[in-house]
């Protein structure tokens, strides 16, 4: 659930409020943080929250978490969100409470291919509007979390876990660039569609195998070096090496997940590379980030 | 096999929940990105995959679209057209084409009313608007400024434009009024117009959409190709005022590959606004205050049809306006205005959309 949550839920979020840009000064959006309140939430008091311990609220949680977004995205399908219209950005901001209630608990299947799969799936459809890997997100705990609550140990965990920041602060600086590149043409779907692909395939034997032997340095290393690589013409090759050592540096994150510590340094890197690829007015870093002129 | 056939029939049930009943937004042709004339595309988004919703099927046949051929993603509808031409006209006559730029901001609407009173004596073939077109984020700011180019269309002019720095401060209300694509190409008769969207902050072209140009350059041989984007491409340094109020960004990266394939691809024009201030250069990013007939690209800066003006270059005079480019047989005859009245056309000068004092002969 974790891994969708980020990419399909806070990626798409924060993809929608760089779209709207941002929309700070409209009182409505306050509804829309909640979730990240909710983060905070998961820092500081991560038990406050766990829906495992209440499994009489499961269900209607699952329930009402994929109405909302169905709902949200109903709303906002073909038109894009307006941050100032209260509606819409309620139903964004109760689907995202609903996900940050269930997003500690892990399914049986949380650490196959299958969350990956999901995440290319969704992240392809929103080809026709950037809104719907809210759905996707939405959705994913009906499919994801029935089953016996709790799901397989990490396997070939790491004897030192590391900093687990690095990981979602270079995805969020590197992972989006498709998004700022394309804006809202179809473009950008392929090469994040590639990224879930290229997840899923790290979670397969051999690559697994191979993988396995990098030390953690390495892998964050290569990821960052492909991340920085991104160009239009290669993107879906950039997308699936991309994913593949993303499934590795994920399943070497310490259990249980920080959640808080993931979520907050996804949404850094994603509203810093947002701030990089608009150059903000500050010279040259424009052109680092593209490899520029 | 359980989880996945679930995780099957979720997804299809979803994607009816938020798209039916099938609804279709359509992209192209849309507000600021013409029907063309020769041959063109209907592009349209719908909710549900594979089901145009019927009006749009109606509204595709009225128009003479066929021969549906769905895009990779099998998610939108394209159409190729045989030809609902706006205007049948020989393309090596004589056309007149009208750049804009910075367009009046709400309260000055007398001046959105003057310029589409001087469009019925211009009669231009199509007008060009380069970004900046509307200021507020309200929806009824930029139903303003529809009503302004479905006004030209209603005279038989249309409108091809692109967003400036101003639409992001707007982005959503732009997107809703201009559809998504940001930056597009429209041929109309001789002309092929490559509109780019040099987008706020970045004052740059993305990667993507730097590839797309290049490969849309390389596709034009033997036409006349005009270019718009809202950021100029030569800084104002030597022929400089001053940064004016910052209006002085131009085009940041790739600028001079960017130049390079103008020259290369034969563009008779790369037209600009953003400075509030009118400027032409060469391809060395000379401003050219001495003639209006030199060789190569024309890198031209059409001063704002309404709202502050500003002094840039050296380039001494400011008020609004807009430009007026003539071609025959395809190409550039004139692109400036005679201000002194002596019947040459005067270097780098817009045309006045309100009077202004006369200049004597040769006295700018």
């Amino acid at each position: 659930m974790a891994l969708i949550w980020l990419f399909l839920f806070l990626g798409t979020w924060v993809r929608l409020l760089a779209i709207a840009g941002f929309g700070l000064h409209h009182g409505a959006i306050a509804l829309a943080l909640l979730p990240l309140l909710l983060v905070a939430l998961h820092q500081f008091r991560p038990g406050w929250l766990q829906t495992s311990a209440r499994p009489a609220l499961r269900w209607p949680l699952m329930m009402l978490t994929a109405l909302a977004a169905l709902a949200f995205v109903r709303l906002t399908l073909l038109n894009y969100w307006d941050p100032s219209e209260l509606p819409a950005t309620a139903l964004l901001g109760l689907a995202g409470v609903g996900l940050a209630c269930l997003v500690r608990e892990e399914g049986p299947a949380d650490f196959g291919p299958g969350p990956w799969l999901w995440v290319a799936l969704w992240m392809l459809i929103s080809a026709r509007d950037p809104a719907l890997g809210l759905v996707g997100a939405g959705l994913a705990p009906l499919v994801f979390l029935p089953g016996k609550p709790g799901g397989k140990p990490a396997r070939g965990g790491p004897s030192r876990p590391g900093k687990p920041w690095v990981l979602p602060l270079l995805l969020g600086l590197f992972l989006p660039r498709p998004w700022w590149d394309w804006g809202l043409l179809p473009g950008s779907s392929l090469p994040l569609a590639a990224f879930g692909v290229g997840g899923a395939l790290g979670c397969l034997g051999a690559i697994d195998g191979t993988l396995r032997r990098l030390p953690s340095w390495s892998v964050l290393l290569f990821l960052a070096l492909v991340g920085l690589a991104y160009g239009p013409a290669w993107s879906l090759a950039w997308g699936t090496v991309l994913g593949l050592f993303t499934a590795e540096a994920f399943r070497r994150l310490p259990r249980p997940l920080p959640l808080g510590t993931l979520a907050a340094f996804w949404i850094l890197g994603l509203v810093l590379s947002f701030t990089f690829q608009a150059n903000a007015w500050l010279p040259g870093l424009g052109h680092l980030i593209w490899l520029g002129n | 096999m359980y989880r996945t056939l679930l995780a099957i029939l979720l997804t299809l049930a979803a994607l009816v929940a938020v798209g039916w009943p099938p609804r279709a937004r359509i992209d192209r042709p849309a507000l600021g990105l013409p029907a063309e004339t020769t041959q063109g595309a209907l592009e349209a988004t719908l909710s549900l995959p594979f089901c145009p919703p019927e009006d749009l099927k109606r509204r595709m046949v009225t128009k003479g679209f066929k021969d549906v051929a769905w895009t990779w993603q099998g998610l939108r509808a394209r159409r190729s057209i045989t030809a609902p031409a706006l205007k049948p006209k020989d393309p090596s006559g004589l056309w007149k084409v009208v750049h804009i730029a910075d367009l009046p901001p709400p309260g000055r609407d007398d001046l959105l009313k003057a310029f589409l009173a001087q469009m019925v004596g211009v009669r231009p073939d199509f007008i060009l608007a380069t970004g900046d077109l509307g200021y507020g984020d309200s929806a009824a700011d930029w139903d303003r400024i529809e009503g302004f180019f479905r006004d030209l269309e209603a005279m038989g002019i249309p409108v091809v434009s692109c967003p400036g720095n101003h639409e992001r401060k707007a982005w959503i209300q732009y997107l809703r009024h201009f559809g998504p694509i940001t930056w597009h190409r429209v041929e109309i008769g001789p002309f092929t117009i490559l509109s780019l969207d040099s987008e706020h902050g970045r004052d740059q072209l993305t990667p993507a959409q730097f590839g797309w140009f290049q490969r849309e350059l390389e596709a034009t041989r033997g036409r006349t190709v005009l270019v718009q984007l809202h950021h100029p491409l030569f800084k104002s340094d030597a022929a400089s005022q001053g940064e004016a109020k910052g209006s002085g960004g131009i085009l940041g990266a790739k600028r001079d590959e960017f130049i390079r394939l103008c020259q290369l691809n034969g563009v008779a024009a790369v037209l600009s606004g953003h400075w509030h201030s009118d400027a032409v250069f060469d391809v060395r990013g000379r401003l050219r205050n001495d003639t209006c007939d030199f060789g190569g690209t024309k890198f031209i800066v059409t001063t704002t049809l309404g709202n502050d003006t500003r002094k840039v270059t050296r380039w001494p005079l400011a008020y609004h306006g807009y430009r007026v480019l003539t071609f025959r047989e395809g190409a550039l005859l004139s692109y400036t205005a005679d201000l002194d009245g002596d019947g040459q056309p005067d270097p780098i000068a817009s045309e006045p959309l309100l009077p202004i004092a006369p200049l004597k002969a040769g006295g700018h």
